[in-house]
């Protein structure tokens, strides 16, 4: 037992307390707010950088022929969008969600390792600057896919080692906000607030950092491989070496699909959260959302081959993913039944978050349907890497994820910012929005089945009018977007004071605090009911 | 929280500190097993397979993730022990037990709540005696620091 060093105070040491001032603050700081601001606002800078290059794709698909990029280009583009919006603007987006409201909504006072959240986030600006700008050298960037295939991916120029490292980075970022999560959750739950009383939005993520960790060193492991096939002889997805590059294929989607769960479970979180608000009713069946969340992240785990039915399995093989897959609808019924029954003669209202919500409901059961219809696998054989796929996952994860994350922004800014947003642009974004994405991706589903291979610059002339269709819709929901950072912006900068409370039926301990709560929160221990 | 307070036979008021925490040591084990049969049980197929490099990886994290749940767990477990006795105050800090220990001089002793003045940070609750400053309390939340500066001003006011 040694002996405790006695404080040397000074004078000043608390005038300086304070978040330090200008730049530094953003860069120094270990609390959970500023963390969760910096998180929210690189992944909308990320959500328009990712946006411009989905608009240089359907620029380029508006007719037939190659007018604006070449193929080469084209391909970067298809590339680097999925790997900006997956990795930079949608996972980004509910971690800086996660750590605005996980700490305020179990009554911690901040996140449990508050250093390691610094640089969780720090890593991923270098992560997507060196992504970026691998666009810029010799060769450009990665153009075999966000999926990395081997062979296809080997052949990328100088940006090949970069790509990786920053696949690594990023990996990184997310093992080490996981392991925030889960121990804050775990640990740091005021007394009285059991696991059967935390709020969904934190069940979900609770569940997604499981799913992080669990997936994450494979697809560390796969790149790595793929480095050391290209650079350093190794054989692992080389057939000539005695490798099998379809062993790749399952490698990345065994952490492929779970990745999917990771950038929707959240969003069930966020969606179980604005719903009863606005409905005036508490969620229906909060235990059975619980465990519907729990199922859908272990089926995960058992679903990966439905993204290659096509390799040539056996049929045994393409039966079990194909009935393990249909599986997934089950407690996805379960939470999209709990949602209508939340709104089931419930008191009503439309504001832009529940607008968003009952469009997520809607549009995301859109997009689960056509899953189903891909997962079986006689009829896959057909859909495979056509525009059907490519309608599927953006009706998933655009009015799924994206709309979700919107829909959180509008729903706690005013507790963020003290502001209540301009609601009436708020309706016009979220209109704008939802026509916008139905007329983009819509009429994928019948270039898909009409045959449109997927990830290709120029096409036959019979898909001419529903690709002018789709691009038409690109550009209504891309320029809508201004509209929201319009909104936000002016919201950070002031507005009609919001209350405390915000919302009429809003319940949770975050409504308990000032609107914006004060830096450091829950100066008294919270009761929780 | 303010876990305990009271009299023992050395102390005339003694006032057992410990922040706030929702997992015990045996369910932080737990936890981290829960990690490691997980990823275990996802990429030791792959290392029999032949895919070996996923298992640094997998190893790598699950030692951040130990680390994690580790520091996490130590923070929450702290004590700070506050026992005022006739001429002493004697202040122990530790876990399992006492680690460090500092005994201050009663008669000359004063409690200081420190507020921040801009309220950024939360206060700190300071027991002076001779220039020499002791913070106490530090992860309790603000109610309960400031209701422990009223409680330790109550006790050295009354005369031993």
């Amino acid at each position: 037992m040694s002996t405790a060093a006695p404080t040397h105070e000074h004078g000043h040491d608390h005038e300086h307390h304070g978040p330090a001032p200008g730049l530094s603050r953003w860069i120094l700081t270990t609390n959970h707010k500023d963390i969760g601001t910096l998180y929210l606002l690189f992944s909308l800078l990320m959500f328009f950088i990712g946006g411009a290059m989905a608009l240089v794709i359907r620029a380029e698909l508006f007719q037939p022929g190659l007018q604006i990029v070449d193929p080469h280009f084209f391909n970067q583009m298809t590339t680097m969008h999925a790997l900006v919006m997956i990795f930079g603007a949608v996972m980004p987006a509910f971690v800086g969600l996660a750590n605005w409201l996980i700490p305020i909504m179990i009554g911690a006072p901040d996140m449990a390792l508050p250093r390691m959240n610094n640089w969780s986030f720090w890593i991923m600006p270098f992560a997507f600057t060196l992504l970026l700008s691998t666009l810029f050298t010799a060769g450009g960037g990665p153009a075999g896919g966000w999926t990395l295939y081997p062979p296809l991916v080997l052949q990328t120029g100088e940006a090949f080692p970069f790509v990786i490292l920053a696949v690594h980075m990023m990996g990184a970022s997310s093992i080490m906000g996981a392991i925030n999560i889960v121990a804050t959750i775990l640990n740091l739950r005021a007394p009285t607030m059991t696991l059967m009383k935390m709020p969904l939005f934190v069940w979900t993520w609770l569940i997604t950092a499981f799913l992080l960790v669990a997936v994450m060193p494979v697809l560390a492991g796969a790149v790595t491989m793929l480095l050391t096939d290209k650079y350093f002889g190794t054989s692992f997805f080389n057939a000539a070496g005695g490798g099998d590059p379809v062993m790749f294929q399952h490698i990345f989607w065994f952490f492929g699909h779970p990745e999917v769960y990771i950038m929707i479970l959240p969003a069930f979180g966020v969606i179980s959260m604005i719903i009863p608000t606005f409905a005036r009713k508490p969620l229906f069946g909060y235990a059975s959302m619980v465990y519907a969340t729990a199922s859908i992240a272990f089926l995960s785990f058992i679903v990966w081959a439905h993204h290659m039915f096509t390799v040539g399995m056996p049929l045994a093989g393409e039966l079990f993913f194909m009935y393990a897959t249909m599986l997934i609808a089950v407690p996805t019924g379960v939470k999209v039944f709990n949602w209508v029954s939340t709104m089931w003669r419930g008191s009503m209202t439309f504001e832009t978050p529940m607008l968003f919500a009952i469009a997520f409901v809607i549009l995301f059961t859109i997009g689960g349907f056509s899953g189903l219809m891909l997962a079986i696998a006689p009829a896959d054989f057909q859909y495979h890497d056509t525009y059907f796929v490519v309608a599927h996952f953006h009706y998933v994860l655009v009015p799924g994820a994206v709309f979700s994350i919107m829909a959180a922004a509008y729903y706690w800014l005013p507790k963020w910012t003290g502001h209540m947003y301009n609601e009436k642009l708020g309706q016009w974004h979220f209109w704008l929005s939802v026509v916008g994405i139905n007329v983009l991706f819509f009429p994928q589903h019948f270039l898909g089945l009409a045959g449109m291979p997927r990830r290709i610059p120029d096409y036959a002339l019979q898909f001419t009018e529903f690709n002018m269709i789709s691009t038409v819709g690109a550009f209504i929901f891309g320029i809508s977007q201004l509209l929201f950072a319009y909104n936000v912006i002016q919201t950070i900068r002031g507005g009609a004071k919001a209350t405390d409370q915000v919302w009429e039926g809003a319940k949770g301990l975050e409504w308990t605090l000032s609107s914006p709560p004060p830096y450091h929160t829950f100066q008294t221990a919270p009761r929780v009911d | 929280m303010i876990a305990d307070m009271g009299c023992t036979t050395e102390c005339q008021y003694c006032f057992v500190l410990r922040p706030n925490r929702s997992l015990s040591w045996r369910q932080t084990v737990m936890v981290f097993a829960s990690f490691c049969v997980i990823t275990l049980a996802l990429v030791l197929p792959l290392v029999a397979m032949g895919f070996w490099p996923v298992l640094p990886f997998a190893g790598l994290e699950l030692l951040a993730v130990g680390t994690g749940l580790y520091l996490v767990a130590c923070r929450c477990h702290e004590r700070e022990v506050i026992c005022i006795a006739a001429d002493t105050i004697r202040i122990e800090r530790g876990r399992q037990k006492p680690e460090q220990s500092l005994t201050l001089a009663r008669a000359w002793a004063h409690v200081v709540l420190k507020a921040c003045p801009r309220q950024w940070y939360p206060s700190r609750l300071l027991i002076r005696v001779h220039g020499q400053t002791v913070e106490v309390g530090r992860f309790l939340v603000e109610e309960e620091r400031r209701q422990l500066a009223k409680d330790l001003n109550r006790c050295l006011c009354i005369n031993p």
